[in-house]
C-alpha cells in the first residue's frame, strides 16, 4: 500500500500548511464521487460504442475510486490524520 | 454541547464517555428499571453459557434487527427477487448475500451510535453535518416521505392477497372493502410499539418474529411443491453472474446498494434506543443484525427466487407482485398450497406497512424536534401518516408521479446519508475513542458508499439518456 501511504503523507503536510481548507475525510469522498462518475460515464461511452473514450475514463475513474477507498478506509488516528 | 439530563447533552449523546447505562430516549424511559437490568443481567450471564443456551438466549432478545428485516422485506424487494427468479432462474442469488453482506457494515455503524455513542442520529447529523443532511434528508425525505410511498405498494399487494384468499374460505372480501381490515390490523400493530411500558415494544418485535416465521413456513413449503434444483441453486449462490450490458450493470449496482438502506440504519438506531439499549448490548445488537436481519433476508430471498425459478410462465414475466402471485398460484395445483403461499405472503405487506409506520413516525419527531410520546396525538397522526395509502385501495388509483419523486429522491440521496454515517463513525469528536478503528469496517461502509453514488450517478445518465445498452 506504498501508494496510499503517499497520498496520506501528501494530504497531512497540505493541511499543516494551511493550503486544505476542508475536512480531509470530506473531500476524499468527493473526489471519490468524482471518479465514480467518470467510471460510469466511461462506461457509458463503451455501452454505446465509443470505446476512444470510454477506455480511458472508465480506467482512470477506476484507479482514483480504488485508491480513494484504501486512503478513506484508513482509520482516524491511525498514523496520519489525527484531526479527522 | 448542551449539558443535559444525567450528564448526557440534548441529542442524549455520551460524547464518547464510557457509560454502563443505557441511553436516555423518551419511550426508553416508560419501561421499568428493573426489567432492563434484568435484560443487562440476562445478557452477562449469556456470555459464559454453553452454545445451546447462548443461542436462545439471544433469539429471545433480538429485536431492532428482526424489526429491520421486516422493514426490508416489502412488496418491493421480494418482487425484485420474483423477476429475478422468473426471468434469471438461479443465477442471481449471490447478488442476494452480497447486497445484505455489503449492508451490515453501516447497520454496524448505526449500532454503535446506539450502544456506544448513546445518540440519536438525526439530532447529531444536524449538529455535525447540517438540517439539509439529518432532518431533511435522513428524517423527512429518506424515511417520512419513504413510508407514505412505498406503502402504496404494501396495500395493494395487501388487499390483493385478501381478495384471492377470501374465496379460498368460501367468502368474497374484494380489495375495495378489504382495506378496511388491512388498515384496521396494521394501525393496531403499528400504535402499539412503544405503549404500556416495554410490552408494547415486545408485543410488535414478537409479531415481527413470528411474521418471518410464517414467511419461512410458507415459501419453504411451495418450494417443496414446486422442488429446487440444488446444483444450480449452488452454482447461483456461489458464482457471480449478470446480464449482458447496461441492465447487467444497472441490477448490479441498484440490488447490492438498494437493498439495506437509509430507513433501515434510522430504524436500528432509534429500535435499539426504544429498547434501551447502551455499552453492554453492543455485542446483543451485532448479533441482531447477523441473526435478526441478515439470516432472514438471505433465507426468503433464497425462497422465493427459488420457488419461481421453476416456474414457468408462457405469457411473458408479470412485473407487480399481485400480478406475478396470481400467475403462480395455479401452477401450485393442490389447494393447501395455494393457501399457505397466499399466507406467508400476506405477511410481507403487513409487516412493511407496520415498520414503515413506526420508523416514519420516529424520524418525522426527529426531524421536526418533536419529542416522541407514544400516548400524543401528534404521535398517533405521524404513525398513521402511510395509511392514507388505503385510499388507493378503496379508489383503486396510485399516485404514480409521487411514488417516481420520492424513488428517486432516494436514489440521490442514500448516498448522501451514507456519507454522513461514514464522517460520524470516523468523527472523534462524536465518538471519541468508540469511533472505527477497524480498517475492513470503513472499508465496507466505502464499498456500500461507493455502490450508492453509482446508484445517484445512474439515475442521473438515465434521466439525461446517457446510459445506454
Amino acid at each position: 500500500m506504498g501508494i496510499v501511504n503517499v497520498i496520506r503523507r501528501f494530504l497531512e503536510r497540505e493541511r499543516e500548511i494551511g493550503r486544505l481548507r476542508f475536512r480531509g475525510r470530506t473531500v476524499g469522498l468527493v473526489v471519490n464521487l468524482a471518479a465514480n462518475f467518470v467510471t460510469l460515464l466511461g462506461i457509458s461511452f463503451l455501452l454505446r460504442s465509443e470505446a476512444a473514450w470510454g477506455w480511458p475514463m472508465a480506467i482512470g475513474g477506476g484507479v482514483v475510486t480504488v485508491l480513494c477507498i484504501a486512503v478513506l478506509a484508513v482509520p482516524v488516528g491511525e498514523g496520519v490524520g489525527e484531526r479527522d | 454541547m448542551n449539558a443535559g439530563p444525567d450528564g448526557m447533552n440534548t441529542d442524549g449523546m455520551n460524547a464518547g464517555r464510557p457509560s454502563a447505562d443505557p441511553v436516555d430516549y423518551p419511550i426508553a424511559r416508560r419501561i421499568p428499571r428493573e426489567e432492563l437490568d434484568a435484560e443487562a443481567a440476562r445478557l452477562e450471564s449469556l456470555a459464559t453459557a454453553p452454545v445451546h443456551r447462548k443461542v436462545g438466549g439471544y433469539a429471545r432478545l433480538l429485536g431492532p434487527g428482526v424489526m429491520t428485516a421486516a422493514l426490508t422485506l416489502g412488496a418491493g424487494t421480494l418482487t425484485t427477487s420474483m423477476i429475478s427468479g422468473a426471468s434469471y432462474g438461479y443465477r442471481t442469488l449471490w447478488l442476494v448475500w452480497l447486497s445484505a453482506g455489503l449492508g451490515l457494515f453501516l447497520m454496524a455503524a448505526s449500532a454503535r451510535f446506539t450502544c456506544r455513542g448513546g445518540f440519536r442520529l438525526i439530532k447529531v447529523q444536524n449538529r455535525r453535518h447540517g438540517w439539509l443532511v439529518g432532518s431533511f434528508a435522513t428524517g423527512l425525505v429518506g424515511c417520512g416521505a419513504v413510508a407514505v410511498a412505498f406503502n402504496f405498494p404494501q396495500v395493494a399487494l395487501g388487499t390483493h392477497l385478501i381478495e384471492s384468499l377470501a374465496p379460498m374460505a368460501g367468502f368474497s372480501f374484494p380489495a375495495k372493502w378489504n382495506w378496511i381490515a388491512f388498515g384496521v390490523a396494521t394501525a393496531w400493530l403499528s400504535l402499539s410499539y412503544g405503549r404500556k411500558g416495554g410490552k408494547g415494544t415486545r408485543l410488535v418485535e414478537g409479531a415481527m418474529k413470528s411474521a418471518i416465521g410464517v414467511m419461512f413456513f410458507a415459501f419453504g413449503a411451495v418450494l417443496l411443491v414446486v422442488g429446487v434444483d440444488w446444483g444450480a441453486a449452488a452454482k447461483g449462490f456461489f458464482v457471480p453472474w449478470l446480464p449482458g450490458g447496461g441492465v447487467g450493470l444497472d441490477m448490479f449496482i441498484a440490488t447490492t446498494a438498494a437493498s439495506i438502506v437509509v430507513m433501515d440504519w434510522v430504524l436500528f438506531n432509534y429500535a435499539g434506543l426504544v429498547r434501551g439499549w447502551g455499552r453492554k448490548h453492543e455485542r446483543l445488537a451485532r448479533i441482531d443484525i447477523v441473526g435478526g436481519l441478515f439470516v432472514p433476508f438471505v433465507l426468503v430471498n433464497f425462497l422465493v427466487i427459488s420457488v419461481f425459478a421453476r416456474t414457468d410462465f408462457p405469457g411473458g414475466v408479470p412485473d407487480t407482485a399481485p400480478e406475478l402471485a396470481s400467475a403462480l398460484v395455479p401452477l401450485l395445483g393442490e389447494t393447501w398450497s395455494q393457501v399457505v403461499f397466499y399466507v406467508g405472503f400476506l405477511a410481507v405487506p403487513v409487516t412493511s406497512t407496520v415498520m414503515l409506520s413506526v420508523a416514519g413516525a420516529m424520524a418525522i419527531h426527529e426531524a421536526l424536534g418533536w419529542e416522541p410520546d407514544t400516548s400524543s396525538a401528534r404521535w398517533r397522526v405521524c404513525i398513521l401518516l402511510p395509511q392514507v395509502a388505503l385510499l388507493s385501495a378503496a379508489v383503486d388509483s396510485n399516485p404514480i408521479f409521487f411514488i417516481i419523486a420520492v424513488a428517486a429522491a432516494m436514489s440521490l440521496f442514500n448516498t448522501v446519508v451514507g456519507w454522513s454515517m461514514y464522517l460520524l463513525l470516523n468523527d472523534k469528536k462524536v465518538l471519541g475513542e468508540d469511533r472505527a478503528k477497524s480498517y475492513l469496517w470503513n472499508l465496507g461502509i466505502l464499498l456500500q458508499v461507493t455502490l450508492l453514488n453509482g446508484v445517484a450517478i445512474t439515475w442521473v445518465f438515465n434521466r439525461l439518456g446517457l446510459w445506454g445498452s
